[in-house]
């Protein structure tokens, strides 16, 4: 039940793409989630712009409505303040995609006669204006949440098959990119050499998540595009962590031509990180 | 209880089928994985009901559906809204299912489809888990709502799979309530009848499916999975009226439309 296609209403809603109020905005993010082992706590924020919704909130005419969608939609009444929500992980999983958003919904019939805040649009009927319970007084932006716990960060994931036909293999699944190799020997010897070919790999595997990264976000017949103008909510695990850490080097602008100037920006901090983990669990034999 | 996951390629992995039929299943043959899940308890049930009489159908639905509430929905959903655990659960059950099923498979093909049928709308565990959560969530009182509820799943069964598929209503709340009030209108038989007289909607259609329609194409004008029962039933005779005339709709459920 999350919403955002731009349906003509025959009444104001509030939304960041709805021009009925004169300062139209409701916004809303996912800040955090914690892991609590047998649930999760979900933190969130928002701000609602309109005077005369808010009221409408505070005097119970209106009540806030969270939906979460995973494989299912659950929906929360908030109650007022509220800014977190706890769910057991029995009924959500964050192995997919889990998309959050905020409603507002009447309790009872609205009448938008005494509403100062709308576009003058509706100055010569509003007076007659009236929605009855249920009716959707607005809708927040959609955000994405996402999983940023240990699993939910690691970019790389490594395993081990010895039926592999090959001594490595690159495989990119929709959360990491997933260095294959056929022998254990290969990841735990720390010389200076099989560093250097550890950091090898690494590379590739790099190259070949930004070359997906860009080949589905651009547009047929251009030649680059702007992360700005990504809708990040739309891009699968492994595109938001490339998405997020270039963002983070300062980059906005992708293009192929600039794949081997990005996979040098990002890379180095990705390595150390990488190889470090792996020395760490050579000494610890584990 | 350890439940070795199988491999990602399983599927494909004709051994594996050779191995239930001759009952040879090895855990260190290459379609298992390496991972495990650990569960509290496993009781067996049934997977297929693709065959028998409507009563043993409703019968295996029922047991399938009571169990599942029972013994598996409270693990993460990361366990039991994925398919690889419940194929791989059903390794372990071999000789149960072989009894059960073991006549019905003479190929891979066979053994795909009655054992290893991919997790979604189409397979009988994927209903009857999405049932056992929706039926538990809404936390009834008595045992015997909770039966009376999941008589009404089963049989609505067609329409059930129709909502399960798309995710606007796919929510507890709605699915129990529109079920409650269509069988309190009196509408179940009508809402699995095809459409009369409209060429114009294509083969096959059904009341309950149009109904869904115009709830999915009012909202969120109407909120449809928010209402309660009494002005749900307002909008689903709304919804039909389109496709039926108000005497004949009358005429067939607890209606007093005006």
């Amino acid at each position: 039940m999350i919403y955002n296609k731009d349906a003509a209403f025959s009444y104001p809603v509030l939304s960041d793409t709805n021009n009925s109020y004169t300062d139209s905005g409701f916004n809303f993010r996912v800040n955090n989630i914690v892991d609590k082992t047998t649930s999760y706590d979900i933190f969130f924020e928002y701000d609602i712009e309109s005077d005369f919704v808010r009221s409408l909130i505070d005097n119970n005419q209106a009540v806030l409505i969270l939906i979460i969608q995973s494989d299912d939609n659950s929906f929360f009444e908030l109650e007022k303040g509220q800014l977190y929500i706890n769910l057991s992980k029995s009924r959500v999983s964050f192995n997919d995609k889990v998309r959050a958003q905020l409603h507002i919904q009447s309790k009872q019939n609205i009448s938008f006669a005494h509403c100062e805040e709308l576009v003058s649009f509706y100055n010569v009927m509003k007076s007659q204006l009236r929605i009855p319970q249920y009716s959707l007084i607005g809708y927040s932006n959609v955000s994405t949440v996402r999983n940023t716990g240990k699993e939910g960060i690691a970019l790389f994931e490594k395993t081990i098959d010895s039926k592999m036909d090959f001594d490595f293999q690159i495989k990119l699944s929709n959360k990491t990119i997933v260095l294959k190799f056929k022998d254990e020997r290969h990841l735990l010897q720390s010389t200076a050499r099989s560093r250097n070919v550890m950091n090898i790999y690494l590379y590739n595997g790099l190259e070949r998540a930004l070359n997906q990264f860009i080949n589905e976000n651009i547009e047929d017949g251009e030649e680059g595009f702007f992360l700005e103008d990504l809708d990040d909510s739309s891009l699968n695990d492994l595109h938001y962590k490339l998405y997020q850490l270039l963002l983070k080097k300062g980059i906005n602008e992708i293009s192929y031509d600039s794949l081997d100037a990005l996979v040098q920006k990002v890379a180095p901090s990705i390595i150390e990180k990488f190889t470090h983990s792996i020395e760490r669990l050579n000494e610890n034999g584990n | 209880m350890e439940i070795r996951l199988l491999a990602d390629s399983y599927l494909k992995n004709e051994q594996l089928y050779l191995d239930f039929m001759n009952d040879s299943i090895e855990l260190d043959k290459d379609y298992f994985s390496e991972e495990s899940v650990f569960i509290e308890e496993s009781p067996d049930f049934p997977i297929y009901m693709g065959r028998g009489s409507e009563k043993e159908k409703s019968a295996s639905f029922t047991e399938a559906i009571n169990i599942i509430m029972n013994s598996y929905i409270e693990t993460p959903r990361e366990i039991h809204m994925n398919g690889r655990f419940w194929h791989s659960l059903m390794i372990t059950k071999r000789d149960y299912l072989f009894d059960l099923y073991g006549q019905l498979i003479t190929s891979h093909k066979d053994f795909i489809r009655i054992i290893m049928k991919p997790f979604d709308w189409e397979s009988y565990i994927y209903k009857c888990v999405l049932a056992a959560e929706y039926i538990y969530d809404t936390k009834l009182e008595s045992e015997e709502e909770k039966q009376y509820y999941i008589q009404l799943i089963i049989n609505n069964i067609d329409m059930y799979n129709y909502i399960i598929k798309y995710s606007i209503f796919r929510n507890s709340h709605f699915i129990l309530n529109f079920f409650r009030a269509v069988d309190e209108l009196g509408l179940t038989s009508l809402m699995k009848a095809k459409i009369k007289n409209r060429d114009d909607l294509g083969k096959d259609e059904r009341y309950g499916r149009r109904v869904f329609l115009e709830l999915n194409n009012n909202y969120p004008v109407i909120m449809a999975p928010f209402l309660q029962k009494d002005e749900l039933k307002k909008e689903i005779v709304k919804a039909l009226a389109n496709y039926i005339d108000h005497e004949t709709l009358n005429k067939i459920g607890n209606i007093k439309y005006n």
